[in-house]
């Protein structure tokens, strides 16, 4: 007891060193040198590259060329706004995200509910359903290249059981059913993860509230969409954020198997930016682009922080 | 001692310890940022060319790059030669890198901005020597011919000179010609075509696609870009035309668009459609497909990798008037920047010489000499599938076809081919398509001038 109260009033009555002009300078810079080298990595290799990123979008740089980076001012930017198929591509790259989000998340939602019931080898299915999640990318486009080889792939044998088809489809060369195939594999890449979250999110909804929705009466219809939907509710619209990002990105499927085509009908913003600068060398409008794509993202985070914060209000 | 000494040492431990913590901390970041900020350590150019390696006792390094080391028996045969070589020498190693063809000249290109050219020595496309010849980062290699006393050097190394200067040695000239599988053509009781019109129907009969057997094959996918425009580029032959003059394209005119119908055509009645390159060759291979564009350099590849069908490979004649074809040459090359070049410039002096040369193209299987008097009529003789496809066809070079675009003969391509593609699989009409990659390529021209 004696002990504890002099810890007590020790803790509260500062002695005469804690008190120094030293140690209130030395405490007052303490949390800036702890940050300090967070600042000092972000500062260098991620707001650096950003800042030269920005400012190369102002300038015409030739690669492999003796002359010199020449300032350009808003050319690029003009050139971009006017560029019909820049318009595409932006288009493209929404309906791509916005599928992706929807296919991604219906079926990650799916498998979660039926996980989150018990059955038979349940933990086994659980971890066979994080395979497509874990095989790295590059094995899956080439699995998926096979399968829908036009003149190997066991799709074939499926798609020739339907009505009206008596050639081998071409899924990768024909625009829509190229863009329908990234869509799927990439949802099937992505499913995994997002089920697990939604499925940690399920367990953590207290199962009396079922119990009394039942005993009131409620159907499994209304169970869904009165109890569990808003229970995740939160987690839903995290991951929709999420998806929205990681498919956004989605560079190694898509220039794997299209290159971002046929016609132009795979090309997202980031395929855009790399065949700009790696195929078509015009480094300076690929850095327009890439602060193009930029500011999208931001965007979508800034929607994540304002929904954040919206959430944070109604909760206080 | 009281508890408030020992609390007073603890204290004065632990502020010790923050502060060296601190300290230390701001120290290694200090050092890190420095060694980040502090400029490369980039050889000397001067001191590189000038000085010899010291013999240190540990042979010095040269790095080979190149984009052949694991094709077939062309890898095979540079791999020996470098091991022949490195066994001859007391103070050199060459050390061979092997890059994907997809990705050499994007990495070469990106490197030479970047400031320095990766490597020592550097094998190079038709379309990249120039480009690099133009931005000074090579070695002037005349002395390799006198030290080897060469003198007919063949013309297609006027384009890699600069101010008198000789900047590269070609190592493999690959020449387009038309590849075909002599038993699927007996099957089918064909002999060879003499017009475009022809082919097209020699390739619509060899071609049955319920029993998966095709006429013809050539690469037409936008996600291998680099190997599709490698084979469009021949297809302005077949009515002798030019993809640009100087820097001006020419997309839109006759021979050009005449000769991408024909490619559309040889896709709609004989071409397994959709299919990658690797399934292209594998069903070359298997017989599959009866026919392709071939370059020469890819046949030696044929007895590795396909040795029951190597036998029966012959050449058909080419099908068209001019009796063209394109010729490519790749050089071999020294970085300026390099710390090595005299060792480099002794490897290269070596590959040169007469009789090693000679060993290097056979153990390829090329046809095509660089130095005509190395040339074995014993060994071309011997090879069934040259003739009449690879021998006395007039050769014209890339830089012949592209104008000044063959210092920006990648971004001409990606032009050409993602509209062409359009034309493959949007059912755009080769006139429209054109039309559009003669306004983006007329857009290149003015942004390079």
């Amino acid at each position: 007891m004696s002990e504890l109260a002099g810890a007590s009033g020790r803790a509260g009555r500062p002695n005469q060193s804690e008190t120094s002009p030293r140690a209130r300078r030395r405490r007052y810079l303490l949390p800036f040198a702890l940050v300090l080298p967070i600042v000092l990595y972000e500062g260098l290799l991620i707001v650096y590259p950003i800042a030269q990123g920005i400012y190369g979008s102002f300038t015409r740089i030739e690669l492999a060329s003796k002359n010199p980076p020449v300032w350009v001012g808003w050319d690029n930017y003009e050139r971009m706004f006017s560029d019909p198929a820049f318009w595409k591509v932006i288009q493209t790259t929404l309906l791509f995200t916005a599928l992706v989000i929807v296919v991604a998340l219906s079926v990650g939602l799916f498998t979660a509910l039926l996980f989150n019931r018990p059955f038979h080898f349940r933990p086994v299915a659980r971890g066979m359903l994080m395979m497509p999640w874990a095989i790295p990318e590059v094995p899956v486009v080439m699995i998926f290249i096979w399968i829908l080889s036009p003149q190997f792939g066991v799709v074939n044998i499926l798609a020739r059981l339907l009505p009206g088809v008596t050639q081998n489809p071409q899924w990768l060369q024909v625009p829509e059913l190229a863009m329908g195939w990234m869509v799927l594999i990439s949802s099937w890449k992505a499913f995994p993860f997002y089920s697990l979250v939604i499925l940690a999110a399920l367990q953590a909804i207290p199962q009396e509230l079922y119990e009394a929705a039942k005993v009131d009466g409620a159907n499994p219809l209304q169970l869904f969409w009165r109890i569990t939907i808003p229970s995740i509710g939160t987690t839903l619209e995290l991951l929709v954020v999420l998806a929205a990002i990681f498919s956004f990105k989605q560079f190694t499927i898509i220039f794997l198997m299209t290159g971002g085509g046929p016609s132009g009908a795979t090309e997202t913003i980031v395929i855009r930016i790399f065949n700009t600068a790696f195929r078509f060398y015009d480094y300076s409008y690929a850095t327009a682009l890439g602060v193009a794509g930029f500011v999208v993202s931001l965007v979508v985070a800034f929607f994540f922080i304002l929904m954040q914060a919206r959430r944070t209000q109604e909760a206080a | 001692m009281s508890d408030h000494d020992v609390r007073q040492q603890n204290e004065a431990r632990s502020l010790l310890n923050r502060r060296d913590f601190l300290r230390n901390a701001t120290a290694l970041a200090g050092i890190g940022l420095l060694a980040a900020c502090a400029p490369a350590g980039q050889p000397d150019a001067e001191s590189g060319s000038a000085a010899p390696a010291v013999s240190t006792g540990k042979k010095q390094q040269v790095r080979y790059l190149s984009w052949w080391f694991d094709e077939g028996n062309r890898g095979e045969t540079w791999l020996n030669f470098v091991t022949e070589f490195n066994e001859s020498q007391t103070e050199i190693e060459v050390v061979p890198e092997n890059i994907p063809f997809d990705q050499y000249t994007t990495k070469t290109i990106v490197g030479a901005q970047s400031g320095q050219l990766d490597g020592d020595i550097i094998m190079a496309t038709p379309e990249l020597a120039p480009r690099l010849i133009q931005a000074d980062l090579l070695v002037p290699l005349d002395d390799v011919l006198t030290r080897n006393n060469i003198t007919d050097l063949s013309s297609a190394h006027d384009a890699l000179r600069k101010e008198g200067n000789l900047y590269g040695l070609d190592m493999v000239t690959v020449a387009f010609g038309i590849l075909y599988n002599q038993q699927r053509y007996e099957e089918a009781n064909i002999t060879p075509a003499k017009t475009p019109d022809e082919w097209v129907e020699v390739s619509a009969a060899l071609t049955n696609r319920d029993e998966q057997k095709y006429g013809f094959f050539a690469t037409h996918l936008v996600s291998e870009a680099s190997d599709f425009w490698f084979q469009l580029e021949e297809w302005c032959m077949p009515y002798d035309g030019i993809w640009a003059e100087g820097k001006t394209p020419l997309l839109t005119s006759d021979p050009i668009i005449k000769g991408l119908k024909l490619f559309k055509q040889m896709y709609d009645v004989a071409m397994p459609q959709g299919a990658d390159n690797p399934t292209g060759y594998r069903l070359f291979q298997t017989g599959a497909v009866a026919q392709g564009l071939y370059v020469s350099a890819a046949v030696g590849a044929f007895t590795k990798d396909a040795p029951e069908l190597y036998p029966l490979l012959r050449s058909a004649p080419i099908p068209w008037e001019s009796n063209k074809s394109i010729a490519r040459i790749h050089p071999m090359m020294i970085n300026k920047d390099s710390s090595v070049i005299e060792e480099a410039l002794e490897f290269v002096t070596y590959m040169y010489k007469p009789d090693n040369y000679r060993r290097m193209v056979e153990g390829c299987q090329d046809v095509i000499f660089a130095q005509p008097s190395a040339a074995r009529q014993e060994y071309l003789d011997n090879l069934e599938w040259l003739k009449p496809g690879f021998s006395g066809v007039e050769y014209v070079t890339p830089f012949d076809i592209v104008g000044d675009f063959v210092f920006n003969f990648n971004e001409f391509g990606q032009i050409v081919i993602t509209n062409f593609a359009d034309v493959l699989n949007a059912g755009k009409s080769v006139e429209d398509a054109m039309e559009v990659a003669q306004k983006q390529a007329e857009e290149l021209a003015e942004r390079i001038s």
